[in-house]
């Protein structure tokens, strides 16, 4: 069975449908941008300096209170889409496979900010950006999308989210939506990463990947684990006092990933890879509801 | 000074090179991918064990398992101090299956069950060098297990050793214990397990080598001691019964005691005791048919065997008599009024008896006797076998045989036996009555076809016939030839043997007549006969227990010795190709030629010995005997048993978490 089969496909023009009756306006597509411009929407004042257009002063204001202040709108622009797609070997395990659930999550998000005439580019990265779909439009690009994905392969040495965040400022030709789909078994570069997005005024959103014997793992005794990122082993003897420090400190793990995206109002989703993805979108709809 | 009883297997010790080589390189641990260490990595970085006893968990591990190593090692060479080598032990394990250690303690457990386990454990405490032999004692003394070191032999002796219903016979098992023990009495022992419930208590205890242990406790006990039936003189298809209960306990009780013929109930007798008494009833009851006859006691106490006993009731056949006559009134009255009696009527004689039955020819006689058992009465003519004389002149009672079963109970002083006659009889003949010149009046012939009665007396002249003395004589005819089978049968004691005759083809024979062609076949031919007895005595008979057991045993001669009878109930003796029912109450008959062996009896307890249910005297206490036997196991199995507790806690340790 290929990645995105029919069924795949038919999920994915479902959720765009749910996406625009149920929280129409609410969800990626149809936010309005920060651009100020010449659009109808009332955005702010300014004041006015030589040259301004006269017929933008705000002439209610002067005969009020004699201030000379120029009306500001906002510009009605489509939304930039970026998917930041974690494509380090560490998400290459479990079953179901942890990369292929992110990618079909990558792919519903990207159809349905497609199908609201959004611009969508994608990142597949791991200690450094492996591969880009530039700013695509129009819904006649989701197989476009779709096999880029499908060419997507895992790869790297490690996950440095701080320097894939670092290149996307630098490449981006305007703000948007970045969305990152990783494990973030790499705290430090996650949050310097994130933190630089936040600073240069793009709004991330967090979607959190694990699977559940990554929560929960069941072998005991002397054992040889093997890191498939890095290729690092190390031989324990796991007991069950250790397992139950282990659960603890993943937990630990999972809580602060959620506080710090409160602390700065960041959206957050965490999931387990034997949750269905369009249930996942679909729980993501309803958070983003619920929120505005 | 620590000595080794196999200091060859210490070579053991070497499975710690593999033990220390293996953790040493460790066992190729599994090898797991997973996403990331970076949890892993904090876990055992951070929290990294400080105490020190938590720095040597795999130390520890190690050291469990050589320790293990070194137990099991030690129990292999089997460590023994020198006071223990130099008491080496010979003993003698008399244990008692008599039917006493049936009785059930209160914990639900028999007395016998209770010794077999103490047993087992003074089996297991054998150490090298150490010998023990299993005697057992219920009814005879036999050697379940030789003088033997092997105590897996020795704890299967003790488990296939059954339980008996038969007295104790400890005396012949001490004297087989010492037999046993002879060449080197210094260190050997007799142990005893019993309850107690022995005779001659102080002669046991004051033997030197006996040591006896005690199992269970005193009991309340009713039993029933004597049992025995037999047919009445008086009555043929009565019958009497003698049964005598014995209380044992130290209480009074009441009890009811219930008597049925073959699941018949025949009679129900109240019965008070007081402690220690016994009762002894006579009860009188009627039945031509006979069986079982059980006598069963109402109560429930500690020992059930003796609550019970059962005998045979031997049964009356009818007996067929032919009476040839002219129309002897008296004879057919007095023939008549004999219970049992089918009588037929004659005017001519016939050539043999009835089948299991008699003749009886009133005076005229054939030339040739008939074959079988014969009564002559007055005989007027000459035959085979006698010559009729003149009249006798004095035909007066002179002399009547006191010691003979046919003149029992007759008083026949000066009566006068008009019409008699001088009989010459060709073989000799045993007078019973005769006259003053000691001319026979009434004489007994043998003869190989069947004994003769010859009584010379008319009748219809003498007042014989209405004296008591004629129905009385005839009666003691009758049952003469009918011999006492059927009178009596004597209950075998259990403990004793049982002895049963195998009737003789003459005895067959004579029991009733062939039919006229095998008459004349076995008179041409006496060597026939003799060959066919030789053949006879040495036929292979089977011996059924109440149980169902069987065990074959060869006849060799008219006598055959069964036993010591060691269980309760009722006994078949019978030819190996009889597939009979073995309950069934057998019967000595002769049937075309053949002799029929089939023999039953009962055997009971009836021993007030064993139904007393309390010691005689002072037992040592099995628990005592433990001590002697370092309780119950010898040191290798404590070791062995260490060896496999630390074991199991270096498993749940370490290895377990793998399993899991």
């Amino acid at each position: 069975m290929s990645l995105f089969d029919s069924d795949f496909l038919k999920k994915l023009e479902y959720l765009s449908l749910v996406s625009r009756r149920v929280f129409r306006g609410k969800l990626l597509a149809q936010r309005r941008t920060k651009q100020l411009g010449g659009g109808i929407e009332f955005a702010d004042h300014r004041e006015y300096a030589p040259g301004d257009d006269l017929r933008y002063l705000d002439w209610n204001v002067y005969a009020k209170y004699g201030d000379l202040l120029l009306k500001r709108f906002q510009e009605e622009e489509d939304l930039h889409v970026y998917i930041l797609l974690d494509a380090s070997r560490s998400m290459d395990c479990g079953s179901p496979n942890k990369f292929d659930y992110a990618r079909r999550i990558a792919a519903a998000l990207a159809y349905i900010a497609l199908a609201d005439l959004d611009r969508v580019s994608i990142m597949a990265y791991a200690d450094k950006p492996l591969d880009v779909l530039p700013l695509t439009r129009g819904k006649d690009r989701v197989l476009s999308i779709l096999k880029f994905l499908e060419n997507v392969k895992p790869g790297g040495t490690a996950t440095d989210l701080a320097t894939v965040a670092k290149s996307l400022v630098n490449r981006a030709q305007r703000t948007g939506l970045v969305v990152i789909i990783s494990d973030l078994y790499d705290q430090a570069g996650f949050r310097a990463g994130v933190d630089l997005l936040r600073h240069r005024r793009f709004e991330p959103h967090v979607i959190q990947i694990h699977t559940e014997e990554e929560a929960n793992p069941s072998f005991l005794g002397d054992i040889e684990l093997d890191e498939i990122e890095t290729g690092q082993r190390r031989k324990l003897t796991v007991t069950e006092r250790k397992l139950k420090q282990y659960r603890q400190l993943f937990h630990e793990f999972l809580a602060a990933i959620e506080t710090y995206c409160k602390t700065y109002s960041l959206s957050c989703t965490r999931s387990t890879t034997d949750l269905p993805f369009d249930e996942l979108i679909l729980r993501m709809m309803r958070a983003s509801g619920i929120q505005s | 000074m620590l000595e080794f009883a196999s200091p060859m297997l210490a070579w053991w010790a070497a499975l710690a090179v593999p033990i220390v080589l293996i953790y040493i390189i460790k066992v190729r641990m599994r090898r797991r991918p997973v996403s990331t260490l970076l949890f892993w990595n904090q876990l055992f970085d951070e929290k990294k064990p400080r105490a020190w006893w938590q720095q040597l968990r795999h130390w520890l591990s190690l050291v469990l398992q050589l320790a293990f190593v070194l137990l099991l090692v030690a129990a292999l060479i089997d460590p023994l101090w020198s006071w223990q080598k130099s008491s080496q032990r010979r003993v003698v394990l008399i244990l008692d299956n008599s039917a006493s250690m049936k009785a059930t303690e209160a914990d639900g457990i028999t007395r016998l069950q209770s010794a077999k386990e103490i047993a087992k454990g003074l089996a297991r405490s054998l150490r090298p060098g150490d010998e023990m032999s299993l005697v057992s004692a219920g009814g005879q003394s036999v050697v379940q297990v030789g003088l033997t070191n092997h105590a897996r032999l020795l704890i299967e002796g003790i488990a296939e050793c059954q339980q008996t219903d038969a007295p104790s016979a400890l005396l012949p098992a001490i004297a087989t214990a010492e037999r046993l023990l002879k060449d080197r009495p210094e260190k050997s022992e007799i142990i005893i397990l019993t309850d107690g419930c022995i005779e001659d208590f102080e002669t046991i205890r004051n033997n030197p080598l006996v040591k006896i242990y005690g199992v269970g406790t005193a009991q309340e006990n009713t039993a029933i001691t004597r049992y025995q039936v037999r047919r009445s003189v008086m009555d043929s298809v009565g019958y009497q019964v003698l049964i005598e209960v014995t209380n044992s306990g130290v209480e009074e009780i009441k009890t009811k005691l219930e008597l049925s013929l073959e699941d018949s109930l025949v009679d129900v007798v109240p019965i008070s005791l007081k402690p220690g008494e016994s009762q002894t009833r006579i009860l009188d009851h009627t039945s031509a048919t006979g069986g079982r006859l059980v006598a069963k006691l109402d109560s429930k106490d500690a020992l059930g065997t003796d609550n019970s006993a059962i005998t045979i009731l031997p049964q009356r056949a009818p007996l067929p008599i032919t009476l040839v006559t002219s129309g002897s009134l008296f004879l057919k009255s007095v023939l008549e009024s004999m219970p049992l009696v089918e009588l037929s009527i004659s005017e001519t004689a016939p050539n043999s008896a009835p089948m299991g039955g008699l003749l009886v020819i009133d005076r005229k006689m054939p030339e040739v006797l008939p074959r079988g058992r014969v009564l002559i009465v007055d005989p007027q003519n000459n035959t085979d076998l006698w010559t009729v004389g003149e009249n006798l002149e004095q035909p007066l009672v002179a002399h009547v045989a006191k010691d003979s079963p046919l003149t029992q109970h007759i008083r026949l002083d000066n009566v006068l036996f008009p019409g008699a006659k001088q009989l010459t009889f060709s073989q000799p003949v045993e007078s019973l009555i005769r006259d003053p010149l000691d001319s026979p009046l009434l004489a007994r012939l043998k003869r190989p076809g069947g004994d003769l009665w010859i009584l010379t007396c008319n009748l219809e002249q003498s007042d014989l016939p209405l004296r008591i003395a004629f129905p009385v004589l005839i009666k003691n005819a009758i049952e003469w030839f009918q011999g006492n089978e059927g009178q009596l049968r004597p209950i075998v004691p259990t403990g004793t043997l049982a002895t049963f005759s195998i009737p003789s083809q003459e005895q067959a024979e004579a029991t009733a007549a062939p039919d006229a062609d095998q008459a004349e076949a076995t008179t041409d031919s006496a060597i026939a006969v003799e060959s066919t007895t030789t053949e006879l005595s040495r036929r292979d008979l089977q011996v059924s227990s109440p149980s169902g057991k069987k065990s074959s045993l060869s006849a060799q001669g008219e006598q055959v010795l069964i036993g010591p009878i060691l269980e309760c109930g009722l006994w078949t003796v019978a030819p190996i190709s009889d597939s009979r029912d073995a309950t069934g109450i057998a019967k000595v008959e002769l049937n075309k030629g053949n002799v029929d062996y089939r023999w039953t009896f009962a055997s009971n307890l009836t021993n007030r010995s064993e139904s007393d249910l309390k010691p005689r005297g002072e037992l040592l206490t099995a628990d005592s005997l433990s001590v002697v036997s370092l309780g119950g196991r010898a040191i290798w199995f404590y070791l062995a048993l260490l060896g496999l507790m630390l074991l199991t806690t270096e498993w749940w340790l370490y290895q377990r978490r793998v399993v899991g």
